[in-house]
């Protein structure tokens, strides 16, 4: 597949676990009443080259989810990561077409990406 | 009822309020120091109950929990969450206007995320203990970051947002 260009105006889809008990990897906290989403789903660990996510141009949220019952999927502007200085880039893989990475360590925006939800799906 | 018994359950000077899920504590030290004054503290039982489980529960997360290669969360980061919920129950903060929240990391520590009216924070504990304290702006910029080495330098900044 030709590699595709992110933009500003392309969005993109991160997957986060729903998990409630007992393991609690749930990545929702409520705030004034509101469900807000945790920074921690958006963190790249060490030596991570960036953090995966999937151009929403290329996919669905359902082809992105894999298994509703334990995941959520975030949509996110690209424009947030790419005003911060972040390069999103098209990284094909074989049984994904849509995978891109935000590249670097996205420990020092994962705040900023966690409030530029644009929305949410839950299946 | 039979008065030994009854004389044992006695509330004592060491504990007198129940109210609700709040407990205040009123422990008076005369027994042990005369110079000692009583000191109150307030403790929330149901939220360090709530916090403390689901602490617990990221025990139970297998490896790549997350479906993108998470690790399984260090036991050292969940004793050092667990001391840091009950510094927090015991200072009183677990009962005040922020709202404190408790996740897993990817990287296998948990991070603490604090909101109030005056502060927007987070801290994380990585698989080794280590604690790193993160303020942010409204709009999620990082103001400052620091590596907290007391619980105590926590419950200070946490009390200073309270009161700001």
């Amino acid at each position: 597949m030709l590699n595709y260009s992110i933009t500003e105006a392309d969005f993109l889809y991160r997957r986060f676990s729903i998990k409630d008990e007992p393991n609690y990897a749930v990545f929702w906290k409520l705030v004034n009443g509101s469900k807000v989403p945790s920074s921690a789903a958006f963190k790249t660990k060490q030596n991570e080259n960036g953090l995966s996510v999937n151009i929403a141009a290329l996919t669905t949220p359902e082809a992105t989810v894999k298994n509703s019952k334990e995941f959520g999927v975030a949509e996110i502007s690209a424009s947030t990561p790419i005003k911060l200085g972040y390069l999103c880039k098209h990284n094909p893989q074989p049984e994904n077409d849509a995978h891109a990475i935000i590249v670097g360590d996205t420990k020092p925006i994962a705040k900023k990406l966690s409030k530029a939800i644009t929305q949410v799906f839950r299946f | 009822m039979n008065r030994s018994i009854s004389q044992k359950f006695q509330p004592s000077e060491d504990i007198l309020l129940i109210s609700g899920s709040i407990v205040d504590v009123m422990i008076n030290f005369r027994n042990i120091t005369k110079q000692a004054t009583p000191v109150l503290f307030r403790a929330n039982i149901s939220e360090y109950a709530k916090l403390s489980g689901k602490v617990s529960g990221f025990s139970n997360l297998q490896s790549n929990w997350d479906s993108y290669d998470a690790e399984v969360i260090s036991s050292l980061a969940i004793k050092t969450a667990k001391k840091t919920l009950a510094h927090l129950n015991i200072n009183g903060l677990l009962t005040s206007q922020i709202e404190i929240n408790v996740f897993p990391m990817r990287d296998g520590g948990i991070q603490f995320e604090f909101d109030g009216e005056n502060i927007c924070a987070e801290l994380e504990i990585n698989p080794h203990g280590d604690s790193i304290f993160i303020l942010f702006d409204d709009d999620g910029n990082m103001i400052d970051k620091w590596q907290l080495f007391e619980l105590s330098e926590l419950s200070i900044i946490l009390e200073d947002a309270q009161y700001a």
